[in-house]
């Protein structure tokens, strides 16, 4: 329940959907590496460079909660969906899952070679994909003995290591890559291999995988390779050619300018845009990925490298790892006039006002087919008590809320007394008496309000639209 | 969650209490369970009358819990009653100058309290402490209220400015001048992303909350000062209570009103209404009066469906019980009681 469908409804007239400005940094002390919203986009982990992990309340932009758990470098996050759980990985080779709301370790486990990446299973808090360096992916159930961790299937080819998996939307499926550029996608539960099929390149030589992301809501895939293309897919174009057939991609973005090569690329909440950020230097460039055209371009601080970059879950902000930091970028606000009376109607050039029937009448002769219109209906039903189901996560892949595991949107807070009251003291059923004797009866005013009106004419609405600069064009 | 023992103690369950979308689901479980259509509403009475405020009373707040009742009053003293043996729990003093809002935290470890001395104060319920002290604020705090998550608070003072505060380090996040008269009462909805405010400028406003800005503004024709304004249960709706004598049930997406209130005196006072849900499915609209009586109006058929009489000054606080039909009032200096009121 982080956004409801009531706020899209207000946010929905300002049109643009993609961040444009630079709006703050969360300086987590250590230096950043990695980073990951929640479901919801209230909670934002933060790997570290020292192996610890900051939560950050997004709402307050404050952190929550800070787990020290690996000694080496974070290398990859991930939330469980309903939030109670976040799993690590670290470049020294643990991978942990964390309970969010204790910051104490469920489970752990020790592979002998650096993890690159980690992601629970969209659906099942106990299933985790990870990557190992220069080996294949493997899946792992948290509670079975190391040893029976299945890997994904290899490929035909001599290799036999994947760069990238990713579980879909609903977590029926794992996609993978590797170096000879092969995707290949697995049921997730019987390791079937669904389909494949190879990057299609102009030349002869094959080009790597490096990484892949789902959008959610559309079943489409973003396929970062080290050609320097990104390439989206359909993923029902895949799964119908079966294995090793040839997929078209839907949608190709390449910076013909700069020849950047990608570190992240990522969808935006909705899966409109695609956001790709360069690897050498700290730019972010956001493509609508349906036409190809390249909206915007954030240019982060010269000399920084980007390490990370996530897109809130469901507003226009993008946040980017570099120089250790976490930097925000948002839309850049533009006050909306209108919303501060309900008559007020921006305009973007003057036109001619047609008054309204009656509008400067002495006596207005329409008065009851006015009032026709204010007229309640009583039949009408008004439900105030019953919850509508907050469909703004429930994008194609949602069926159900679980309702056994609530989700955890927020640490809960535990001020510590900053600055203890000399005066305060409590009282346990404490005599009526002694609190009626104690000689508060002072003549004084009354603490809250008798507050009349002020005799202003409610003047303050106006004064708020004429009274600044910036004041647009009225149509009366 | 909470639990009072039978000395009188609040006691908590030792586990991390549960998350507060779950007691509100366990409320609403609650209500739909117990529904019987069509069952006549029997008549609330006077169930005890609590005397301790030496001054009129402005505020009064049900616990989430349900078995505590909180009263601030102009004296400064904030007090939380056992609803079941009309005791006095807990006694929060700290306050120099009048109280004029109270609000707990959805999981009801928390209140907090905006004052007439420009702070706004966050107790610890259990402790009856004062855990910390907001002073930001450049004239009285006449509303004050928290976002569903407990993390974010938002007060509005009398110069019309809301300041967003973090519940965690105690630093405010914002402040936004939202009105140009004070700011009468102010509310978040229940997801936490919009805030409504109600000023007795006459308008109403919603905010989003992560950036400060306006997303809508509210007005009646004749632009009376608003009272007091609030989501519905469902957050559907909003309830507008005018300083003219009326009430208003507003679809604030299509800006409708849908239904009108009448038959309470309310000219000067900013007098709260609130939502009665009762177990057969009925809903009620409850609101003080300048006449002495508390008003309960039927939702659906806009009439008045019972006047409660025994205060003997202006009515200004009601509060309604989170789950049950029961419904809290109190008055002001020539009365300074609390009274309870059950089937």
């Amino acid at each position: 329940m982080a956004l409801s469908t009531n706020l899209e409804f207000f946010l929905d007239s300002f049109g643009q959907n993609f961040p444009e400005e630079h709006q703050g940094v969360l300086d987590c002390v250590s230096i950043a590496l990695t980073c990951a919203f929640n479901r919801q986009g209230t909670l934002l982990a933060v790997g570290c460079n020292d192996g610890r992990i900051c939560i950050w309340d997004f709402t307050t932009r404050s952190i929550a909660k800070i787990i020290t758990g690996h000694v080496h470098p974070v290398s990859s996050l991930s939330w469980s969906k309903n939030g109670q759980r976040v799993a690590s990985a670290s470049s020294d080779g643990k991978v942990c899952v964390w309970a969010t709301l204790t910051g104490e370790p469920v489970w752990q486990f020790n592979f002998s070679v650096p993890i690159l990446k980690v992601q629970c299973h969209p659906r099942n808090m106990d299933q985790y994909v990870i990557v190992p360096m220069k080996q294949l992916a493997m899946l792992i159930t948290v509670g079975s003995p190391p040893a029976s961790f299945p890997s994904l299937p290899a490929e035909d080819d001599s290799e036999d290591s994947h760069t990238y998996a990713v579980y879909s939307r609903k977590g029926d499926m794992i996609f993978t890559g590797n170096s000879k550029g092969r995707i290949v996608a697995v049921d997730s539960t019987t390791l079937n291999v669904l389909a494949s099929f190879h990057i299609h390149t102009s030349g002869q030589t094959p080009t790597a995988v490096r990484t892949i992301e789902v959008s959610r809501g559309r079943e489409t895939l973003v396929v970062n390779a080290a050609d320097r293309i990104i390439r989206i897919y359909r993923i029902s174009d895949i799964l119908h050619g079966g294995e090793n057939c040839v997929v078209e991609p839907a949608q190709k973005l390449q910076d013909l300018v700069n020849k950047n090569t990608w570190k992240t690329v990522f969808f935006s909440g909705d899966g409109e845009f695609v956001c790709a950020g360069t690897s050498r230097v700290h730019t972010l460039n956001i493509w609508e990925w349906s036409t190809g055209t390249l909206v915007k371009i954030l240019h982060g601080t010269k000399g920084e490298t980007l390490m990370d970059a996530a897109w809130h879950p469901i507003r226009p902000i993008i946040v980017s790892v570099s120089g250790g930091v976490v930097s925000i970028w948002s839309q850049t606000h533009v006050e909306n006039w209108s919303a501060f009376t309900p008559d007020f109607r921006e305009l973007d050039e003057n036109i001619e006002y047609e008054e309204r029937e009656s509008e400067f009448d002495v006596e207005d002769e329409d008065k009851s087919v006015v009032q026709d219109e204010h007229e309640q209906d009583v039949n009408d039903d008004v439900d105030v008590v019953s919850v509508e189901k907050n469909t703004a996560y429930f994008s194609s892949d949602e069926e159900e809320e679980d309702v056994t595991s609530p989700p955890v949107l927020f640490i809960p807070i535990t001020p510590e007394i900053e600055e203890p009251e000399v005066d305060t003291w409590l009282t346990d059923t404490l005599p009526e008496a002694s609190v009626l004797s104690n000689g508060h009866r002072k003549g004084g005013t009354d603490g809250k309000r008798p507050k009349t009106r002020k005799d202003t004419n409610g003047g303050g609405k106006k004064a708020k639209l004429d009274g600044n600069s910036k004041s647009p064009r009225t149509a009366h | 969650m909470l639990s009072v023992k039978t000395n009188g103690e609040v006691a908590y369950s030792p586990e991390i209490p549960e998350p507060p979308l779950r007691v509100r689901e366990l409320a609403l479980k609650r209500l739909s369970r117990d529904m019987i259509e069509g069952d006549a509403e029997p008549p609330l009475r006077c169930k005890f009358t609590g005397i301790a405020h030496t001054k009129g009373i402005t505020s009064l707040r049900f616990h989430p819990g349900g078995n505590l009742l909180c009263s601030s009053g102009a004296d400064s003293f904030i007090f939380l009653w056992n609803c079941a043996n009309e005791k006095i729990v807990k006694q929060l003093l700290g306050h120099k100058l009048g109280v004029d809002d109270i609000a707990f935290s959805h999981d009801g470890r928390y209140l907090i309290s905006g004052s007439d001395d420009r702070t706004v104060k966050l107790w610890d319920v259990q402790r009856g402490r004062c855990i910390r002290n907001l002073r930001e604020h450049g004239s009285s705090v006449f509303s004050c209220g928290w976002n569903l998550q407990g993390n974010c608070i938002a007060s509005g003072g009398e110069d019309g400015t809301v300041i967003y505060w973090d519940v965690r380090s105690g630093r405010s996040i914002r402040s936004v001048k939202c009105h140009f008269d004070p700011v009468s009462s102010l509310e978040f909805h229940q997801d936490s992303c919009i805030l409504l405010t109600a000023s007795t400028d006459g308008l109403c406003r919603l905010w989003d909350v992560s950036t400060g800005h306006c997303l809508k503004t509210l007005v009646e024709q004749s632009n009376p000062a608003v009272g007091h304004a609030r989501f519905s249960p469902n957050g559907r709706y909003i309830l507008v209570s005018h300083m003219n004598g009326s009430i208003k049930l507003w679809d604030y997406l299509r800006t409708k009103e849908k239904r009108t209130f009448t038959g309470h005196v309310n000219q000067l006072f900013t007098i709260p209404c609130s939502f009665l849900t009762s177990g057969n499915g009925m809903t009620s609209v409850v609101s003080g009066s300048e006449d002495n009586k508390v008003y309960i109006w039927d939702l659906k058929t806009r009439k008045i469906q019972q006047t409660l009489t025994g205060h003997c000054d202006v009515v200004l606080a009601t509060a309604c019980h989170p789950f049950e039909r029961c419904v809290a009032s109190s008055a002001l200096q020539a009365d300074k009681t609390v009274k309870l009121w059950t089937p």
